[in-house]
């Protein structure tokens, strides 16, 4: 009560104590919600055959290190140990193991081996660098030591590890994930903050890569783990709302896992494409039933354009996001709409939409359709010079032969993987009139021909050309490419030189 | 001011000075923590550790690396560990390209790219398996692709005569192509219409 009839603050506590106050208060709020940092935890993951066992490992400036006595304690019941303030002896049966701080050399069963890095003690504790484990620890052991440097797991004794490759097949509605493994394993699956974990079992796996990133609806990443000694993969959808389904086949070798989007009640109704340019994309099944509409008189020379990239396949992007796939979709509209229109040509794209067909699928349309001429359309990356345009023809590696026309009279017989040597002077004609017609584009720099072993044209059974725009790189801006004026101009000279190319 | 407030003001103060030091104190085991190390720089520093090493000789390498802007090679010279066998100096040059260009030139192999094995056969094909990450991250298209390409042919060409022409895997398998453009099916030899130029 006496606190209560105490006299009251002045004024002048109002006036500076109250800010004061809540500039504490404020402070304190900070250092609570500071966000906390992970700090590194990484494991060193030893196979034994027995199982597996985890000693952590502590990073001193660029050098990783593992405490000696740990490593030891997991193979070995120490008999004795002599340590003074600068040098560690340990004994066990007939080996014997001595390391003297900061020094590289240390002495295993009296030979001297020299390690990367100098020994260390922090806290209490003998630090050794990883390769210790390569260069010391089979004379300790008396056991084979499998360890690739670089790695942070070994595998010791008779454990062979195993390893595996992650394919993708993306489809319309979802993905196929193939994982193939070169030894038989026992898989387990569970779903975890919105990943889905394979457990591998006990099985020792050396993966080749550790992540696996895909541009895909459906999949981010797969990811292996072994941190906490329990091998197992971690797949990442890239979306809500997906199911997956694993099954293990060819006698335990092979996962195979569906990843759809979850089935509703009703119908899905299809959405209306982000842009009006990209139809939405086509299951490649049913693409590769029919050839593509083609549009124009049936007398008038036929052109084949050829949208690069497309689907999962995005091809390059700039800083702002712009794709590849997207930018050279929307040139070849630019480009159909200059040839149609001017009513000399007939045009069929290989592909309208957000698909992706592959190289054989694009020269198909070509030789089936019987093209008088095939234009692939890319962007990429010319460093500084920019904006550029190239045209490529199509040069077989320099080891190849070139397919020499065959004898008069004689039927000419040449692989389909080999068709378009047939062309190359053709090609190169219908380069060069593209190439001087874009050279006639004002700002834009043109270099001569060029021949390059462009997969895409090496079926083409007609005069075929690559045109590249750029620079298109993820550091550059692509603005200029993607503005309609550019792409018209763009087109225009590119059916002057078809018209150039078409005279005879 | 009354004795009261200041005694709060005092407080106060005190009470910040005494959260700021236990603060720094805290942040000191954090910021002294070391960075971690990407994949990429522990690789490179793999590979420097094994120019450096395994071989008795040094040997002046002409490496070729891809110039965008003019679409050709350009060579630069190199002090490289020389070992004692073909195939090995075929690794070795490998590395070197992976380090990359000391003049800030594109790269043709990228540094994360991992040499899983070399093979010469005896009719001079060299037989080189890239891992995975050896493609894409790399500036991409269809010309900066062909030099990439050609900046491994002419290298190893160049500087190991036993070596006619490149076969590339990827993975141990036969890649279709490098990162979407250039046809990897068939074996490479050196483009002479590339030829290097020095800087």
């Amino acid at each position: 009560m006496d606190v209560l009839e105490g006299k009251p603050l002045s004024l002048s506590f109002y006036r500076y104590g109250r800010p004061v106050l809540w500039l504490a208060a404020m402070l304190a709020a900070v250092l609570i919600f500071w966000p906390a940092r992970t700090l590194r935890s990484d494991n060193f993951i030893l196979y034994l055959p027995e199982g597996a066992r985890t000693i952590p490992i502590q990073s001193v400036g660029r050098v990783d290190y593992l405490p000696l006595l740990q490593i030891l304690n997991l193979f070995v019941h120490v008999d004795g140990m002599q340590a003074s303030q600068s040098s560690l002896r340990v004994w066990f049966g007939q080996n014997d193991v001595q390391i003297q701080l900061g020094d590289k050399k240390v002495r295993v069963n009296k030979t001297r081996v020299t390690l990367q890095a100098p020994v260390r003690a922090e806290n209490g504790e003998w630090l050794v660098p990883l390769d210790f484990m390569a260069s010391a620890l089979p004379q300790l052991t008396h056991q084979p030591v499998q360890y690739r440097v670089g790695a942070r797991r070994i595998f010791i004794g008779s454990t062979k590890p195993g390893t595996f490759s992650v394919h993708l097949k993306a489809l319309a509605t979802g993905a196929d994930i193939t994982i193939a493994f070169t030894d038989k394993v026992s898989i387990k699956t569970e779903a975890s903050n919105g990943r889905w974990i394979v457990y591998l079992g006990g099985h020792p796996v050396e993966p080749l890569e550790s992540s696996f990133q895909f541009q895909n609806p459906f999949v981010k990443t797969i990811q292996f783990d072994d941190q906490d000694g329990v091998p197992k993969l971690i797949v990442a959808p890239a979306s809500d709302g997906l199911d997956f389904f694993p099954t293990l086949a060819a006698d335990g070798k092979v996962l195979e896992a569906q990843i759809s989007k979850q089935q509703p009640a009703t119908a899905l109704t299809p959405l209306p494409p982000a842009n009006p340019l990209v139809a939405p994309p086509v299951p490649p099944q049913a693409a590769e039933e029919q050839m593509p509409a083609v549009e124009g008189s049936a007398s008038l020379p036929l052109v084949i354009l050829d949208p690069g990239h497309g689907g999962p396949d995005t091809g390059s992007h700039d800083k702002n996001g712009v794709l590849e796939k997207d930018l050279v979709l929307s040139l070849a509209m630019q480009v159909r709409a200059a040839l149609v229109g001017s009513g000399r040509f007939r045009v069929a794209l290989t592909r309208s939409g957000d698909s992706d067909p592959t190289f054989d699928r694009r020269d198909e349309v070509a030789n089936v359709l019987h093209a008088s001429a095939f234009v692939t359309l890319h962007a990429g990356d010319f460093g500084s010079a920019s904006p550029r345009a190239v045209v490529y023809t199509f040069e077989p590696p320099a080891s190849v032969e070139t397919a020499s026309p065959a004898p008069a009279g004689l039927p000419q017989l040449i692989s389909w993987e080999r068709v378009q040597e047939l062309h190359l002077d053709s090609s190169r004609e219908l380069g060069t009139a593209i190439e001087q017609a874009l050279g006639a584009f004002r700002g834009l720099s043109v270099p001569k021909l060029t021949a390059a072993p462009a997969r895409v044209l090496r079926s083409v059974n007609a005069p075929a050309v690559a045109i590249e725009i750029g620079s298109f790189a993820p550091d550059t801006d692509a603005t200029l490419f993607t503005s309609s004026s550019f792409q018209q101009q763009l087109a225009g000279a590119i059916l002057n030189g078809l018209d150039n190319f078409k005279k005879p | 001011m009354t004795s009261r407030a200041k005694l709060v003001m005092f407080v106060t103060a005190a009470a910040l000075a005494l959260g700021f030091a236990y603060f720094h104190w805290l942040s000191r085991g954090v910021l002294n923590e070391p960075a971690p190390r990407p994949e990429e720089q522990a690789r490179a520093q793999l590979t420097e550790a094994a120019l450096l090493s395994g071989g008795r000789t040094a040997h002046k390498a002409n490496l070729y690396f891809p110039s965008d802007e003019d679409g050709s090679l350009v060579e630069e010279a190199r002090l490289i560990a020389w070992p004692d066998s073909d195939a090995d100096r075929i690794r070795s040059v490998l590395l070197a390209l992976v380090a990359g260009s000391s003049s800030g030139r594109p790269r043709s192999l990228t540094a994360s790219a991992e040499v899983r094995g070399v093979f010469l056969a005896t009719d001079g094909t060299a037989y080189l398996d890239f891992s995975n990450s050896a493609v894409g991250l790399f500036a991409p298209g269809i010309g900066s692709e062909t030099l990439a390409v050609y900046s491994i042919v002419d290298t190893l060409a160049a500087n190991i005569p036993a070596v006619k022409r490149v076969r590339f895997l990827i993975q141990g398998q036969e890649a279709e192509t490098l990162d979407g453009h250039v046809d990897l099916t068939s074996a490479f030899a050196p483009d002479p219409n590339l030829a290097p130029t020095r800087p």
